[in-house]
């Protein structure tokens, strides 16, 4: 074949090829990110999925309820890295002998981001549209979620009133306890008025707070972009903008911040603290621990009714090697079911102790001298309390079989796993729960407060009266001593009996680059921006 | 032909209307619902009740599922449970998206994948057959998740080449014109956003084009070396005819045939890689959508989404069976 007759066509496809990789360097090289084309300040956070909607009132995740924290406020709020409350949009607030009328002065001075002005009228139409849905024909009641099921206002509040254009009286049907942290929860923030008659239906493209954030726009499935308040009552923000990027995997999300891109990010894989405490560009925060995972006994199985099995089982878990081994420095053996710190947690119950030896003896009188067998579920997905269950439970059910407890491991997909666990569809199962106020009833309430017999969706499937009766004593109290009192008189009983087994509380960990200064960690997950720098 | 083509588009009302309901009875089938999932481990039986008498999760799945259809047949959507968005407007917005990654990958995957698999089979035997064929069994077997991570940390982590996540640098605001970004800025003359646009587009497309393209590339390798053994390809050389001329004009429109019903196929195989890539490269498209809706048993747009991208599937391949006739005068339509 003549030489020519293969020249033309191959000299083409050289050019083409070098075409193609001149092109492809000049993309390459305006490699700068978004960073060196601006000068504003700007605190890019990556997190882990995206809002649901950005109406408060709606919301029940930490995803959405992130973006709602920097652009509405509460009457109180969480103090910096702590549970305690302090004031917000009150000032400052009384309570009744009784317990039950609640007077709060609200601040002064204050506007919402469309210019109108903040004051008891504002607040009264908040409530009244969770209470009687007023003003909102839209959104269901069965809709607002912490209303109803979290605090339990619909049950709880009997009326709200206007006493002068700063004062605003909440007036409760049965003293509670647990009043004011609920109140500081995320979705009690209040929204504009104005925003509430002119676009209920979707408040989620329109939010307008009072908080030290505007919104900007809200690109589904990518970012939210916020801009500092500069009336705001609180004093302009440090940072010009917030952007809340969403990234759903948590090492992609890690290498953004290793590439400098983002500046923030939550749950970073366990390997990854490691490596980011090694890295003089990145920082490691904890938030404190409200948070714990457990494992939990289903006693209308015979073989769990017996507390001597559960305290058995307790002695044989040495949780402490398991807790050493796998959480990453960032766990602490549980001794109780609340958090360390926590109002309630009673410093004179110690650690469970590791014993197999007691373990053996405790099985034996109970009638198993010879262990027995039991399927063991353990959660399909990490959680801040129970990173990688199956190797947990792998290490459980190892010191289980040293006592002869042996273990059908078993799992399914996490929503199901919940369904299922709640209707005591398994023998013995992993779970955990974070509080959302730190309020020890928001954890011991749920997991001991109501007993609903075979077969009734309930978690709880230990019937105790008196801790019951207790528990109800402490929500209905506001007197801080004798609630105190009345949650170590809980754990004391929780202990002997050990329902569950209180098994790790977490300190989660947030990783940042080192130039950030001013993010307080908080137990609740609320989190604000106002006090951030970036000063890079 | 129109004839065939009518007959063809009728006969999908049947399949999707199949795909509707194995995709609500399977939703339907798995334990837990949006009451459920949106009240998490606060619900009580009273409080999930009620939620779900407000979402009508409370009627017969038939109910619901004649309710649905009803509103489907007349352009509605239905509404997230999760975000109380509109299906339809969500979709709008990101739909662009992932059909923007697809069209990317896809182009790729042909663009490489066609030209490799020639190359390897007039070269038979050769070090490029052998080294592009080792490559396409390794894009093949390669986890899109790994490989996603990988190219990420190497190109964008350690040599800070390419950005690897969103479409566009944060801070970038963008009015979409089609939603397609590349197609926005060459309209608009925008070149700085065009290049900014293939920048972000080149890592996932990248990844979610491995597989398809090492389909294609095989595929293509395997249908040429048949057809180059024909004879009229000997008495195309015969002529003097140059060898580009005999592969690009009489070889290769022969091979193409079941090429192109791979090219179709790989279309749903695009789409569903689409849920990963998307994950991974933080690409603000269906595929992460509906993984995420799936996870919260948002059954209207999980339901919505599935019918959708069923639609694109079959379409596509509708077209793909059109398409043979252009390519070989024997087919003929009845």
């Amino acid at each position: 074949m003549p030489a020519g007759t293969r020249s033309g066509p191959r000299r083409r496809a050289w050019a083409a090829l070098v075409i193609s990789t001149l092109v492809a360097v000049s993309m390459l090289a305006p490699a700068i990110t978004a960073r060196a084309q601006s000068s504003a300040r700007v605190f890019i956070f990556g997190q882990s999925g995206d809002a649901t909607k950005l109406d408060p009132a709606l919301i029940e995740d930490g995803l959405s309820s992130r973006v709602t924290e920097q652009i509405f406020e509460t009457l109180v709020e969480f103090d910096g890295s702590s549970t305690r409350i302090r004031p917000a949009l009150a000032e400052n607030w009384d309570v009744s002998a009784d317990g039950k009328t609640w007077n709060f002065y609200l601040r002064p001075g204050v506007r919402f981001h469309d210019g109108t002005p903040f004051d008891a009228q504002a607040v009264k139409a908040n409530f009244d549209r969770w209470q009687f849905q007023t003003g909102d024909p839209f959104h269901k009641a069965a809709e607002f979620i912490y209303w109803n099921d979290v605090a339990g206002f619909n049950e709880l509040i009997d009326r709200t009133e206007v006493i002068d254009p700063l004062t605003f009286r909440i007036t409760l049907k049965d003293a509670s306890g647990p009043f004011l942290p609920n109140l500081a929860q995320f979705t009690f923030a209040i929204v504009s008025p104005l925003a509430l008659a002119n676009n209920v239906e979707d408040l989620s493209s329109n939010p307008v707070g009072t908080g030290p954030f505007k919104f900007v726009e809200w690109v589904r499935g990518d970012h939210v972009t916020l801009a500092a308040n500069p009336d705001y009552w609180g004093g302009r923000p440090q940072i010009d903008q917030a952007v809340i990027r969403v990234i759903n995997d948590n090492a992609a999300r890690f290498f953004e911040l290793q590439a400098g891109n983002i500046d923030f990010m939550e749950f970073p894989n366990p390997d990854d603290v490691r490596f980011a405490r090694n890295d003089p560009n990145l920082q490691v925060l904890l938030r404190p621990s409200l948070n714990i995972g457990y494992i939990d006994f289903n006693q209308f199985d015979p073989k769990f009714a017996d507390a001597r099995v559960r305290n058995a089982l307790a002695m044989a878990t040495n949780k402490q090697r398991i807790v050493d081994a796998l959480y990453g420095g960032t766990g602490v053996n549980a001794r109780q079911m609340l958090a360390p710190g926590m109002q309630g947690y009673n410093e004179a119950i110690p650690e469970i102790p590791y014993n197999p030896g007691a373990a053996k003896e405790m099985l034996s009188a109970a009638g198993y001298p010879n262990g027995f067998t039991t399927e063991f579920w353990y959660m399909p997905v990490d959680r801040p309390y129970f990173p990688n269950p199956q190797v947990i439970a792998q290490a459980v059910c190892a010191d289980w079989a040293a006592v002869g407890v042996r273990c059908d491991l078993k799992t399914k997909d996490w929503a199901a796993y919940r369904v299922d666990a709640r209707a005591q569809k398994y023998p013995v199962w992993m779970l955990g729960w974070t509080g959302d106020n730190g309020d020890p009833d928001n954890f011991l309430y749920f997991f001991f407060g109501t007993f609903s017999g075979r077969g009734q969706p309930n978690y709880n499937t230990w019937d105790n009266k008196q801790v019951r009766d207790l528990l109800l004593r402490a929500q209905r109290s506001v007197d801080y001593d004798e609630r105190e009192r009345l949650y170590r008189d809980v754990a004391t009983v929780v202990r002997q009996e050990m329902p569950k087994i209180p098994f790790a509380n977490t300190t989660p960990p947030l990783l940042a680059r080192s130039y950030v200064q001013g993010y307080y960690p908080n137990p609740t997950s609320a989190e604000l921006f106002k006090t951030v720098t970036v000063d890079r | 032909m129109l004839a065939y083509t009518l007959r063809r588009f009728l006969a999908l009302i049947p399949v999707l209307a199949g795909v509707s309901v194995i995709v609500f009875l399977f939703l339907h089938l798995i334990p837990g619902d949006p009451a459920e999932a949106m009240l998490g481990d606060r619900a009580t039986a009273e409080n999930a009740a009620r939620l779900r008498t407000a979402y009508g999760l409370d009627q017969p799945w038939s109910v619901q599922y004649a309710l649905y259809m009803g509103k489907v047949l007349q352009g509605d959507l239905g509404r997230s449970v999760r975000s109380s968005n509109p299906v339809s407007a969500e979709l709008a917005q990101r739909f662009p998206a992932t059909a923007e990654l697809a069209l990317a990958a896809m182009l790729l995957a042909i663009g490489i994948g066609v030209p490799a698999g020639i190359i390897s089979a007039t070269r038979r035997g050769s070090a490029f057959d052998h080294g592009s064929m080792v490559l396409a069994l390794a894009g093949v077997s390669m986890p899109i998740f790994w490989l996603g991570l990988m190219l990420a940390w190497f190109f964008g982590v350690q040599l800070k080449w390419l950005p690897f996540s969103a479409r566009l640098d944060t801070g970038t605001r963008y009015v979409p014109l089609t939603g397609l970004l590349v197609i926005d800025s060459i309209v608009r003359g925008d070149w700085g956003l065009l290049v900014q646009t293939v920048r972000h587009l080149a890592l996932p497309a990248i990844a979610l084009s491995t597989v398809p393209m090492a389909i294609i590339a095989r595929m293509t390798r395997g249908a040429m070396l048949e057809v180059l053994q024909l004879d009229f390809v000997r008495t195309a050389h015969a002529k003097g005819l140059r060898d580009f001329s005999v592969i690009a004009r009489h070889a290769l429109k022969n091979a193409m045939l079941p090429v192109v019903t791979v090219i179709g196929l790989q279309v749903g195989a695009l789409l569903s890689g689409a849920i990963l890539t998307e994950t991974i490269f933080s690409w603000p498209g269906i595929g992460r959508w509906i993984y995420e809706s799936i996870q919260f048993r948002d059954y209207p747009v999980v339901q919505s989404m599935t019918l959708f991208v069923a639609a694109i599937v079959v379409v596509t391949n509708l077209l793909v069976d059109l398409s043979y006739a252009a390519l070989d005068p024997r087919v003929r339509y009845r």
